[in-house]
């Protein structure tokens, strides 16, 4: 668990910096089972997605190319879906988009830990996704960057590779049966918990879950944004607030 | 997806993913920005769970998603200070599962 933003009186704080309780965690073998469960899983949506892709007529090489390139299996889903309701392109672009700005925000939070030069950055910034940030920040400063790239590497392959299998079988597979949905959910569950240090914490997720789930109703393109920003917001307004007091 | 699809939301997407690590190279992130910052993963994570479990996918219900997901929250609550990714994953998967095997 890392410590609520901003604990009181922790001014020598360093940043993203663990708690001693989890100091000594490498992620090296304790990772390594959840690493396993969590590539699986995202080969299993790859798979899903290429058979759906190649069913809707685009072949094989577009939807690889698509998980390659844009790495971003939510905003990859959505878009289609508004190609396949037979929306226009425009829309279907700013979906995904919309969808993906939060991985601008998860490239600020692990902008500090990425290996210097500027092509070298631009390529780690490539496999900026939920779960290897989420994963790589539950980890000291130090080994940040080696835990990225384990995960998303690792990710990025079984994304491709399962899109790419799945697109050759061409045939239709329902994820749910095996529970993988309910796999990367339980990930995003951890991920979250890893953050929640506190009772201001907790209000903040609470806030942020709530949020979204409104928003889902009738915007669910923005609704994941808009939770967070709600986090946010209420983030910054149970931190300033105390310290106005003293 | 058409090819202009695929190529204006490829580019899109690395560009807000490469914003902050080009933006940042060479210099750290001021204060002001690096508390918000500090507080992203709190905020974004609790929305990405609400948005799994919530959404309308048409194939699965949300009830069944949301049981899961608090089944898998609970166990972290109760076992804290472990690493407990990999079994909150498996937990994830079987309750899920088992319900659909239940529900039919």
């Amino acid at each position: 668990m890392r410590p609520a933003p901003r604990s009181m009186g922790d001014t020598a704080q360093v940043p993203f910096s663990a708690p001693a309780r989890t100091a000594d965690r490498t992620g090296s073998g304790s990772s390594a089972s959840g690493l396993f469960l969590v590539t699986a899983a995202v080969a299993l949506f790859g798979f899903a997605y290429g058979a759906d892709s190649y069913a809707a007529g685009n072949g094989v090489l577009r939807p690889v190319l698509a998980s390659a390139l844009i790495q971003g299996g939510a905003s990859q889903i959505a878009a289609a879906g508004v190609l396949k309701t037979g929306g226009p392109a425009v829309v279907a672009i700013l979906v995904g988009l919309a969808l993906n700005l939060r991985f601008m925000a998860l490239g600020l939070v692990i902008a500090s830990d990425l290996p210097t030069g500027r092509l070298r950055r631009l390529l780690s910034a490539h496999l900026v996704s939920d779960l290897p940030v989420g994963m790589a920040i539950t980890e000291r400063p130090a080994h940040r960057a080696r835990l990225f790239f384990v995960v998303g590497f690792a990710l990025w392959g079984a994304w491709v590779g399962g899109t790419l299998l799945g697109a050759i079988a061409g045939s239709t597979f329902n994820v749910s049966v095996l529970g993988a949905d309910g796999a990367i959910t339980a990930s995003f569950v951890a991920l979250a918990v890893e953050q929640i240090a506190g009772r201001r914490a907790a209000v903040v997720a609470a806030v942020a879950f709530a949020v979204t789930a409104v928003l889902l109703v009738w915007a669910s393109g923005v609704a994941v944004l808009g939770g967070a920003l709600a986090g946010l917001i209420t983030e910054r307004f149970l931190r300033v607030k105390p310290e106005a007091v003293t | 997806m058409s090819w202009t699809v695929l190529v204006v939301l490829a580019a899109g997407t690395l560009t807000l993913k490469a914003i902050g690590p080009l933006l940042f190279a060479r210099r750290p992130l001021p204060p002001s920005l690096e508390e918000t910052v500090r507080a992203l993963p709190l905020a974004i994570y609790p929305a990405l769970v609400a948005s799994a479990t919530l959404s309308s996918d048409g194939g699965t219900s949300a009830v069944e998603r949301l049981i899961s997901a608090g089944a898998v929250l609970v166990l972290l609550i109760l076992v804290r200070n472990k690493n407990m990714f990999g079994v909150a994953m498996i937990v994830g998967a079987a309750v899920t599962a088992l319900i659909r095997f239940l529900t039919g």
